[in-house]
């Protein structure tokens, strides 16, 4: 049979290389046309074996991070890997990077890291802290960075980012400008760093308008585009004419649904204006790589603190990013308020509660 | 009276219209792993193929800009996909449920690997443009079901239009009837003359084919990008869809359509408010999909015989 | 019988002729004879046992090192990646253990439901139910004296897991709900309790985050090599796989178990409770997949949080059939696995290479292995002789009801085929149970009337 089959078998093999070959080449093409991206890309992936390699020059700063998911995912960790490229570009150190998949690789992820010499090492969401807990005792020269959670040591600490503050300000927006009073809210997992950004959209909106409505909708995924597309669908169904999205790639699917549907959408942790140039009005740009400067920057000085820090819209880190084409179409009277309370934020005269205020279980 | 109309412009016509979109996928990969195990051989990598075409699908659509070549060529990488299962399966006798989870694993992988390595970095995200929808003259302006049924995309109308067509190919050809005597009896379909390999070969194939479309329908046709995992366990729902439907494309059709129809009112339901929580929303389909199983079980329709054993001439 | 059997043949022979060689060249260089004879006839069965698997990796591991290069990146680097965080260093090989456990557990319980031709698919939901009630008993049984925590953590975590693949069961034997529709749906199901656990009813109190709170010292498995990670439930991993061989093969429970998931039409008829068999085999398949569940939380994570398992169920089915469904045959494959973890972690670390890479090797590999080394294995051969005997012993006394049932049922006679059966079922560890068992219920049921 195998030998009565080598017809196909050959015939196999040519298709399967053709294939290989069409995808392979189509994929290199699609990339031509943006050539100056091409090259950063590639680049990328070849600086990151290459500096591993080199890396073992003494004295080098080094950063590695431990991530929950793809690079790739267009937010949470995209914006880590972001953080990790500008300490690369900033301070000369070397980087590295770990997708974790099961409890045991977050502990290992640590202790290796750790024991290679890195002198920081950044577990990107909070279940890292049980993970850098355990181990950074062990390696006092090494500082543990967790982005969200509480627990502290010596060499341990949690930094929040309060992406919230910019949702809030998009709260006040839909408020002032909705037409229906309801606006749709879709996450990816109700986890900290997602619902405080749909909490307070919903506070800065209930501050404007006690009436206004808001539809929350969780998809349970961060990669289904299209569960993220037919919530937006269903909320806009049911009136909704703004709508927000926390949740990496299932924002793409609500991006398209409020361009299909001609609604106002607002983007989350990139400009993610050039996905819909007539529907996404605002994105909560969330500087990441900022944040992780800072701590990498703080470390290398030697002025790391075991405490809790916050960093938010006061420091730089997180704002909110008008779609210039659209900014004009915003009443005056909007904008003034907005950026009223963006100064009030700024200022510290205002502060919007942070996740360790609205999620505690009591 | 007014109520009704109501109900049916706000809620049961949306509803329909969005369990069409998420029933699609299902139906596509559903109808074709139908073919293959109706001829005797399961092919549980369904999801891997799915995802091969959605990958597949994105990239020619952003580079050629027309999402149709797109769907053509994930129907194309579908069958090549379908073409190496069938040669490990049928020829090299391995065993179905292994060759299947490699499938799996391995589109997991490139694709992954290849989105990456060109798509996934830096800025926003990339998007192509979406199948047109073809409103069919006439047709679109029957009320309330014409603007659900006859203003879709070209997969839509292409699912739709396999419904019949399997169930007389399967029910009513002489292909069909060595199609089911290879997967019921590959001794005695091979003593009259019908080449089981050949026959298990071709019905990968279709697989495949169909698979990779339905992925393809995902990324370009519901969806306007790509994204890792992206279908999402879609692969294992179309080969439940399949056992539900009792082997029957018509009973396909409307496993897809309640798994689509349970699926879209979970969203529905969370977007009315939040007073459960939604984790037991997000059960309701699967949760569904049980108790209709159970509830319609009792006439039993017996898979083929020879489902997942590899033929071997004597 | 084609040419590729005589591939496999000659494989064998291979092996063979290497264990032969080897055997006496030990033999001689000793210079014992006794030992010669002794050491021969093992190293026959080692090589006529390892040879297509060890062939199979060896392809697999070619090809993945193509596949590294064209991808830009350094296979021998790849490799030495993997090889590192394996045997590199004490602390690498216990991490690379502790990625195994789980591993063996949702291994060993999917291998003993496919001997009993129940298509579980669900090791991933009753690993998650497991690792749920174990997360709920760890903290509000922690104040029992001694060992007790520990103990009720396990064995709850073993009843939560059997119960709910039970269910399943239930849902076939009683309902004919096929199992492959419900341990699909009951997989998502338990991800989505997990998820309802965390944020609501078992959320930590005081924290903020979706993650239960930290199980009592006492429920926590303790680590058996200082300053590695390794804990007490890997030494639990290999017990069980033992035991479940054990009972598949020598316990009349066991060979219940198998003859259902054979013949169950022959089975049905010698007197077997079919209904019974799939509800029991389904629960013991489902309580080892909780106890993995279990021993995770309590050995590893200490806490429950929503991506508790990056798809053990799923590897499960791989490592199970690659294992020929054999429980000591799990202990290697899911170290097979766990070693590709690991090696994906390192590569990651140390060459940058995508983790998604770990994909493409495991399907190497797994296909390799299907397409060459998977192949009758002894066991079976011996015990469809057994099962032979039974239809012949049984059938005849029932011949009679027993056709009038089957033709009624509109099976085609299994039991007459027996020569037909031996020719297409011979090969495959998994892929029979569908056809089979979907036919069991009735027919069998006609059996008894």
């Amino acid at each position: 049979m195998f030998f009565g089959h080598r017809k196909v078998f050959t015939l196999l093999l040519v298709l399967l290389i053709t294939g290989a070959l069409l995808i392979g080449g189509l994929s290199g093409c699609g990339k031509k046309s943006e050539p100056a991206a091409e090259g950063t890309k590639s680049e990328e992936t070849k600086s990151d074996s290459a500096q591993s390699q080199e890396g073992q020059a003494k004295g080098t700063f080094k950063v590695a991070a431990l991530l929950p998911g793809p690079i790739t995912d267009q937010g949470w960790n995209a914006s880590a890997y972001e953080g990790l490229k500008l300490i690369e570009k900033e301070l000369g150190a070397e980087i590295s990077y770990m997708e974790t998949k099961t409890p045991g690789d977050m502990v290992e992820g640590f202790r290796d890291y750790a024991s290679k010499g890195y002198n920081l090492v950044i577990g990107h969401g909070f279940q890292y802290q049980d993970a850098a807990e355990e181990v950074a005792p062990q390696f006092p020269d090494t500082v543990f960075v967790t982005i969200g959670g509480s627990k502290t040591q010596k060499n341990q600490a949690p930094v929040i980012v309060k992406s919230e503050d910019a949702s809030y300000i998009f709260g006040i927006i839909a408020a002032k400008m909705s037409k229906t009073g309801k606006a749709g809210l879709v996450g990816g997992f109700d986890i900290p760093a997602i619902s405080k950004t749909l909490i307070q959209f919903e506070a800065g909106a209930k501050s404007v308008n006690p009436d206004f409505k808001c539809m929350v909708t969780y998809v349970g995924s961060w990669e289904d585009v299209t569960a993220g597309y037919e919530a937006a669908i269903a909320q806009i169904d049911q009136g909704a004419d703004f709508l927000f999205c926390n949740g990496n790639a299932v924002g793409l699917g609500v991006i398209q649904a409020a361009q299909e549907r001609g609604v106002y959408v607002f983007g989350m942790t990139t400009d993610q204006s050039n996905l819909a140039p007539d529907n996404v009005l605002a994105s909560d740009v969330v500087y990441n790589d900022k944040a992780y400067l800072e701590i990498a920057k703080r470390v290398k000085e030697g002025k790391f603190e075991g405490k809790i820090q916050e960093v938010g819209m006061k420091d730089g880190v997180v704002e909110v990013v008008w779609n210039p084409k659209l900014k004009d179409k915003v009443p005056k009277e909007v904008l003034d308020a907005v950026s009223d309370i963006e100064q009030k934020i700024k200022s510290g005269e205002f502060r919007v509660p942070g996740e360790l205020e609205v999620n505690v279980k009591q | 009276m007014m109520g009704l109309a109501g109900l049916l412009g706000t809620f049961l016509i949306p509803l329909f219209e969005s369990s069409v979109r998420l029933a699609v996928p299902l139906l596509m990969a559903g109808l074709g792993e139908t073919f293959s195990e109706k001829s005797g051989v399961i092919n549980i990598g369904l999801e891997g193929i799915m995802l091969t075409g959605a990958f597949a699908s994105f990239v020619v659509t952003y580079s050629s800009g027309s999402p149709y070549y797109g769907i053509i060529v994930a129907a194309l990488m579908g069958g090549v996909l379908g073409l190496v299962f069938a040669f490990s399966t049928v020829s090299l006798e391995a065993d179905q449920i292994v060759a299947g989870t490699a499938l799996n694993m391995f589109a997991m992988g490139v694709t992954g690997f290849l989105y990456r390595k060109y798509y996934g970095l830096g800025g926003a995200a990339a998007t192509v443009n979406t199948l047109p929808q073809l409103a069919i003259p006439g047709l679109v302006d029957i009320p309330v079901l014409g603007p659900v049924l006859f203003n879709q995309n070209v997969v839509v109308y292409l699912a739709f239009a396999l419904v019949p067509v399997a169930a007389v190919i399967l029910k009513r050809s002489s292909i069909g009837i060595s199609l089911v005597a290879t997967g019921e009896h590959p001794k005695a379909a091979d003593s009259v003359g019908i080449d089981v390999f050949k026959v298990r070969y071709a019905t990968c194939v279709v697989t495949g084919v169909l698979a990779g479309i339905g992925g393809g329908f995902l990324s370009v046709g519901h969806a306007n990008t790509f994204f890792e995992m992206m279908t999402a366990g879609r692969g294992f729902i179309a080969l439940a869809v399949v056992i539900f439907g009792k082997w029957n494309p018509w009973g396909v059709l409307g496993a897809s359509l309640l798994f689509g129809g349970a699926n879209s009112f979970q969203l529905r339901l969370q977007a009315m408010g939040r007073t459960i929580p939604y984790h037991l929303v997000l059960m309701i389909p699967y949760v569904l999909t049980i108790l209709a199983v159970a509830g319609v079980s009792r006439r039993r329709v017996n898979a083929p015989r020879y489902l997942g054993v590899p033929y071997e001439k004597t | 019988m084609g040419s590729e059997k005589g591939g496999n043949r000659s494989g064998q022979a291979i092996g063979q002729a290497v264990g032969q060689a080897v055997g006496q060249a030990i033999g001689q260089a000793i210079g014992r004879e006794y030992l010669f004879v002794q050491l021969r006839s093992w190293l026959i069965i080692a090589g006529r046992v390892s040879a297509l698997p060890i062939l199979a990796m060896a392809f697999a591991l070619t090809l993945g090192a193509v596949v590294i290069y064209a991808a830009g990146y350094s296979p021998s680097l790849a490799y030495e990646a993997v090889w590192q965080s394996t045997f590199g260093s004490k602390v690498y090989f216990a991490d690379t253990l502790v990625k195994t456990v789980p591993l063996i557990f949702t291994g060993v319980a999917v291998a003993i439901a496919f001997r009993g031709s129940v298509f579980n698919i669900g090791a991933e939901g009753q690993f998650l139910m497991g690792a749920l009630a174990a997360s709920w008993a760890g903290v509000a049984l922690g104040g029992l004296p001694g060992p007790l925590p520990l103990l009720s953590v396990l064995l709850i975590g073993l009843v939560a897991g059997g119960l709910f693949g039970a269910l399943a069961g239930f849902l076939k034997a009683r309902l004919g709900v096929s199992e492959v529709i419900s341990t699909i749906m009951l997989n998502y199901v338990a991800m989505r309790l997990v998820g309802f656990a965390v944020t609501g009813p078992l959320k930590e109190v005081g924290g903020a985050n979706p993650q239960t709170a930290r199980i009592a010292p006492n429920a926590m498995l303790g680590i058996i090599v200082q300053g590695t990670r390794l804990h007490w439930g890997f030494f639990l991993a290999l017990l069980v796989a033992v035991l479940a061989y054990y009972l598949l093969f020598k316990t009349t429970f066991g060979f219940e178990v198998q003859a259902v998931g054979y013949n169950p039409v022959a089975a049905g008829c010698s007197g077997i409770n079919i209904s019974r068999n799939i509800v029991l085999t389904m629960f013991l398949s489902g309580g080892l997949a909780g106890l993995g569940g279990a021993v995770e939380l309590s050995g590893v994570s200490y806490r429950l949080y929503e991506a508790f398992s990056p798809g053990y169920g799923y590897d499960a089915i791989a490592i199970a059939l690659l294992a020929g469904n054999n429980p000591v045959g799990v202990l290697f494959t899911s170290f097979l696995f766990g070693a590709l973890r690991s090696g994906s972690n390192m590569m990651q670390r140390s060459a940058g290479i995508s983790s998604v890479f770990v994909y493409v090797f495991q399907a190497l590999v797994v296909f390799f292995v299907a397409a060459f080394a998977v192949r009758r294995p002894a066991a079976m051969r011996s015990f469809r002789a057994r099962v032979y005997r039974l239809i012949r012993r049984t059938v005849v006394k029932t011949s009679a009801s027993a056709v009038t049932a089957e033709s009624k049922s509109g099976n085609v006679s299994t039991s007459g085929s027996s020569a037909d059966d031996d020719n297409h079922t011979g090969d495959t560890g998994g892929g029979r149970p569908i056809s089979k068992v979907n036919a069991s219920g009735s027919s069998a049921g006609g059996c008894k009337r």
